[in-house]
């Protein structure tokens, strides 16, 4: 899953703030799309599988089960094939030299190279080839006369450009030499009769078909198989296996689709470096054509080797072919492996779906848990049971405990536990015994119903001290969806979101249930681990934090009073800890990010609330009209300067996002509480673009005044608030009106109407027109 | 559209297969018809992940005797749409280089070039660098008199203001793949005029010049519990009959009673298949449907098979054409 912390933090600390509009409607807030930002599409779930509990180097594993661990213990199978034949060189040399030696003679030199390693060994006068000359495998090469050695190779290089295709796929395809080739064949099965290692005669044998394959001459590649094939008598080598892999590809090339597909199962069913692209070459189209392959089968094992390779295909019903495997031979290594592959598939449907809360993603984007889950783990179930039941499979353990799993994924956790218990006595392999261990957690975590004090201390014990939580990583995340979804039943909101996210994930949207809940955990008198977690800082709490989240909620809402008193809660002399703010400063150019005035008088979110308090009183107490309308002026100052648009956006609002406005194209309900889907903030970022505050205090000025530079100065802060009021509600079918604005008109001649001109180009053109 | 001159439509089809040889019925056809352009898919192209680079495949092989009654082949691109997901913006114009380069030396040389079409389903975020390529094309074009055309999907109409109008010289409407195809309950994901319907009103509006591609094919579409599975080409109702283990369960839906073969892919026990073609009735409501809207100087159909073509006789095609003069 997401680290989330990591990302809001890397989103705090890039925070971009935007000049939003230079004065009037110069700019608009460019748009972004709904979808911006990081999104992982993957499935979000978890998986509690063992990898060791099939044996990672049996026939197939990898092939089989893709997941991370046997990727990680499989390291790159595509190379498989050259570290298979460099290793085989390296077994016929007596390890005289390293495989990366090894591979700049077979891999790396070119024909030239070669021949002249050939002329060293012809020549008592002659060294080594330069580039060579500290490769101990052409040394050992050179010292030992191993003419046949390097004859082969020679040969084999000459070969190597017509079976390989580099050429540029927009150019046109540079047609075979067939000549070439075919006499290359002559060269070969002469250099074959003349050398005596049976090893390099299995090795021109496969150059030699190789050539004829790729000369799409299939009959000639059969006749060589034919004829020089039992010509060799070597040791099983994996050349056995290409040999094979182009005999069955000339056979393919002639039609013959049912002999070939019988070999590419042989090959994919023995040989690791070529069992992808035997399995791509398994192709069979009908009934009959399968029931033809099936009969030259010589063993049941071949036969079930044939249903493995079907079972495989991306649309194939697994539980059919497991049947058949099963049936033909109970103890094929390929029948553990599908049911792995298939309990995957089950964990995702089914695995805490009950607590899961990325459900949504997943039903999304990967349309789990499928319509078919249901059906499928009974018909799993059934299956597995008559393993058990049957009893032929040699190790019953993995059916054992795999029994008591799908028992858990279906829901019934009271037969899963009893079959977990059962399998104790059963299970002997340690891999098994852990695998046990690691369900039977599963099912302890999954099964508490509700939450109490004794099951916070069993689960903060299990992740403490259980080995297998660490080990198992998705254990931290299933125990954690399980409690939150634990908490919110009991009503412990507050609880439940901290189970997920840090604190500092509600600050752009906070909710008052959550922040009651968790101050209310702040002042208990005791805490157990998972409490401690939540909410202890150092000695202390976020009691205080959780107050200034409150003050905020409150101040962002006009609720004066109901702040001040949350942010008397804090402690006076920590009340600056909590960040200073210029609520009166007065800007004809709208700027949130511009430097303030260093002569600027700051305040506290608890003296900026007494202020704003003290001048509401003054106001409305004042006798003399000019001072009460300076007053509400200020406070219409303050009001909008803590909005959206305002340099002290931060005094009511902890997140401001620049795209915002843009949003507003995709209005929804939730949007117009200005509330927006943020893809950090799980509650979604509120923003303060309500500007009616500050406006019912301009025009109260507008009201009581009668000097001409204090009206004009509320018109135009009056004016602002229109026009952010119909920015807000453009997508609603607002109109642009400009009543202020036409007001404005009249006062061009003060002090104020004449410094408006100069610095607002909008206001200018707006007389001007 | 009373102003624009008359235009007689033409009879066309599509071939899509990499083997570009006519057999006896598909020249008969096409000489019955008397069918003078033929768009031929030249090859793909798609993104190679491990070249990190454009490539072209299933470059056609066109045997030219089997062709030589054809007067006219327009070369067909199909292009992926992730090829411009991960082609690099500087790189465009060299792949615009390469496929005309392509198409030159794959095309006939007794035949003349006139027209090459590009058919991608382009997406918003594709759309700035395939239009690109586009205008490359037709820039590179343009010298040699032979012009550029792409297909058009049916919703690229509607919404053509946020799906944009390609830099082309005319379009190829593609009045087919209409239907939910991964939905069980989908009458016919092929063509279905009630959908088609609610997408042709602003066809006169739209400012390419187009043509229309209507369906003759037919195919199986396979489903598991109700989810869609896969595609079976040119399945037809001869095939399902064939085998007693598949029912009808309703008109055009089947089910497995055994786990089978069918067409060369297996399915199992339970699975249920949609078989989907087009009747003559159905293409005549689409003719009547687009002729009040459209125009096209050709109206080709996809595609030319003797499989797919014995179904359907050269009269009603030809009244299909007739329909729009």
């Amino acid at each position: 899953m997401i680290n989330w912390k990591t990302s809001v933090l890397h989103s705090i600390k890039s925070f971009i703030f935007f000049s939003l509009f230079i004065c009037f409607g110069v700019s608009l807030p460019f748009s972004i799309s709904k979808g911006c930002g990081p999104y992982d599409l993957g499935f979000r779930g978890y998986s509690f599988i063992y990898p060791e509990i099939i044996d990672f180097k049996a026939q197939g594993a990898p092939f089989f089960l893709s997941f991370k661990e046997i990727s990680d213990y499989y390291k790159g199978p595509v190379l498989e094939q050259i570290t298979g034949n460099l290793k085989e060189w390296q077994e016929r040399f007596c390890e005289v030299a390293t495989v990366e030696d090894i591979s700049e003679i077979v891999y790396k030199a070119d024909a030239d190279d070669i021949r002249l390693l050939r002329n060293t060994l012809s020549s008592e006068a002659l060294s080594a080839p330069y580039s060579m000359k500290d490769n101990k495998f052409v040394n050992h090469l050179i010292r030992n006369k191993c003419f046949e050695t390097v004859d082969y190779l020679y040969f084999a290089k000459r070969c190597e450009p017509h079976v390989t295709d580099d050429s540029d796929p927009w150019e046109e395809p540079v047609p075979r030499n067939k000549e070439k080739m075919q006499s290359l064949i002559d060269e070969g099965k002469r250099a074959f009769r003349q050398t005596e290692s049976h090893y390099f005669r299995l090795r021109y044998t496969y150059q030699l078909i190789r050539l004829a394959h790729y000369m799409h001459d299939y009959q000639q590649a059969l006749d060589l198989y034919d004829d020089l094939l039992p010509k060799t008598d070597n040791d099983p080598s994996i050349l056995d296996y290409w040999i094979l892999g182009h005999k069955a590809g000339a056979l393919m090339g002639m039609g013959k689709n049912i002999e070939a597909s019988y070999l590419f199962s042989i090959i994919f069913d023995q040989c690791p470096s070529k069992r992808t692209s035997a399995f791509r070459s398994f192709n069979i189209h009908s009934d009959e054509e399968w029931k033809a392959c099936l009969l030259r089968c010589e063993t049941e094992r071949q036969q079930a080797v044939m249903h493995a390779l079907r079972a495989n295909a991306s649309h194939a019903n697994r539980l059919e072919e497991m049947q058949a495997i099963y049936s033909l031979d109970p103890n094929n290594e390929y029948l553990p492996l599908l049911l792995i592959k298939e309990i995957k598939e089950l964990e995702k449907d089914l695995l805490g779906y009950a607590f899961n809360d990325q459900n949504a993603h997943n039903k999304r984007y990967h349309k789990r848990p499928r319509t078919e889950a249901g059906k499928n783990i009974i018909d799993i179930q059934k299956f597995v049971r008559e393993i058990v039941n049957d009893n032929k499979i040699e190790d019953l353990g993995l059916w054992v405990i795999t029994e008591g799993y799908l028992e858990f994924l279906a829901g019934n956790e009271y037969f899963a536990q009893r079959t977990f218990k059962k399998a104790q006595k059963i299970v002997k392999k340690p891999a098994l015994k852990e695998q046990l261990k690691v369900w039977e957690l599963a099912l302890q975590i999954s099964s508490y119903p509700t939450i109490t004090e004794d099951i916070e201390k069993r689960l903060s014990d299990i992740e403490r001290l259980n080995p297998l939580f660490e080990k198992y990583q998705d254990f931290k995340d299933f125990t954690n969806d399980k409690l939150a979804t634990l908490y919110r039943q009991e009503q412990k909101p507050g609880k439940a979101f901290l189970t997920h996210y840090p604190i500092q994930a509600m600050l752009p949207n906070p909710s008052m249930l959550m922040i009651d809940d968790l101050i209310d955990l702040c002042l208990k008198p005791s805490r157990n681990f998972i409490e401690r977690r939540m909410v202890e800082k150092g000695d202390s709490t976020i009691l205080h934090d959780l107050q200034d989240v409150k003050t905020v909620y409150y101040l962002a809402r006009s609720k004066l009073e109901i702040a001040r008193e949350a942010y008397q809660e804090i402690p006076r002399p920590d009340w600056d800890d909590y960040g200073l703010y210029a609520p009166y400063i007065e800007r004809i150019n709208d700027c949130v990010h511009c430097r303030l005035p260093d002569s600027t008088i700051t305040y506290n979110r608890g003296e900026l609330i007494e202020d704003l308090r003290k001048k509401e009183y003054e106001a409305r107490a004042e006798t003399d009209i000019e001072k009460a309308a300076y007053r509400y002026y200020q406070l219409g100052l303050a009001f909008y300067n803590m909005t959206y648009f305002g340099p002290t956006w931060k005094a009511m609002d902890f997140f401001r996002s620049g795209s915002s406005m843009g949003k507003y194209e995709l209005l929804g309900a939730k949007e117009q509480e200005g509330v927006f889907d943020h893809y950090y903030y799980p509650l979604g970022n509120r923003e303060n673009m309500d500007c009616s505050v500050a406006k019912r205090h301009f025009l109260k000025v507008i009201e009581l005044s009668s000097n001409k530079e204090l009206l004009a100065r509320a018109l135009f802060m009056a004016a602002k608030c229109e026009q952010n009021e119909y920015y807000v509600n453009r997508f609603n079918g607002a109109f642009r009106t400009y009543e202020y604005f036409n007001l404005l008109l009249d006062y061009t001649d003060t002090r104020f109407g004449k410094r408006l001109m100069k610095e607002c180009k909008y206001f200018e053109a707006y007389v001007n027109q | 559209m009373g102003c624009q001159p008359a235009v007689t439509t033409k009879p066309a089809f599509y071939h899509w297969q990499t083997a570009v040889y006519l057999d006896h019925t598909e020249q008969t056809m096409l000489q019955k018809l008397d069918i003078q352009r033929l768009y031929v898919k030249y090859f793909d192209v798609d993104w190679n992940f491990n070249k990190g680079l454009a490539v072209p495949l299933a470059s056609a092989k066109l045997d030219t005797v089997s062709l030589k009654r054809v007067a006219e082949i327009v070369p067909t691109i199909f292009i992926t749409n992730r090829t411009f997901t991960h082609l690099p913006h500087e790189e465009v114009t060299v792949l615009a280089e390469r496929i005309y380069q392509k198409i030159k030396r794959l095309h006939p040389a007794q035949l003349s070039l006139k027209e090459i079409q590009i058919d991608c389903d382009w997406s918003s975020s594709t759309r700035e660098k395939y239009f690109r390529l586009l205008q490359v094309l037709k820039q590179q074009t343009e010298k040699e008199n032979i012009s550029i055309s792409t297909t058009i999907r049916l919703h690229q109409v509607k919404y053509s203001e946020r799906t944009g109008v390609p830099p082309v010289d005319k379009g190829m409407l593609m009045y087919y793949n209409m239907g939910e195809l991964e939905k069980w309950e989908e009458p016919n994901s092929i063509l279905n005029n009630a959908t088609g319907q609610q997408y042709t009103d602003r066809l006169r509006e739209y400012p390419l010049r187009l043509d229309l591609a209507l369906p003759i094919y037919s195919w199986g579409v396979a489903f598991r519990g109700n989810k869609f599975l896969k595609l079976i080409n040119q399945l037809e109702y001869t095939d399902l009959e064939a085998h007693e283990s598949v029912v009808k369960i309703a008109p055009n839906r089947f089910k497995l009673l055994k786990s089978i073969y069918l067409k060369g892919y297996y399915l199992y026990k339970g699975d249920q298949i949609r078989l989907e073609n087009c009747t003559i009735r159905d293409l005549q409501t689409a003719v009547q449907l687009l002729s009040s809207e459209i125009q096209p100087k050709y109206l080709s159909f996809y595609h030319l098979d003797s499989t797919v073509i014995k179904h359907i006789s050269y009269d009603q095609l030809e009244n299909l054409c007739s329909a729009f003069n």
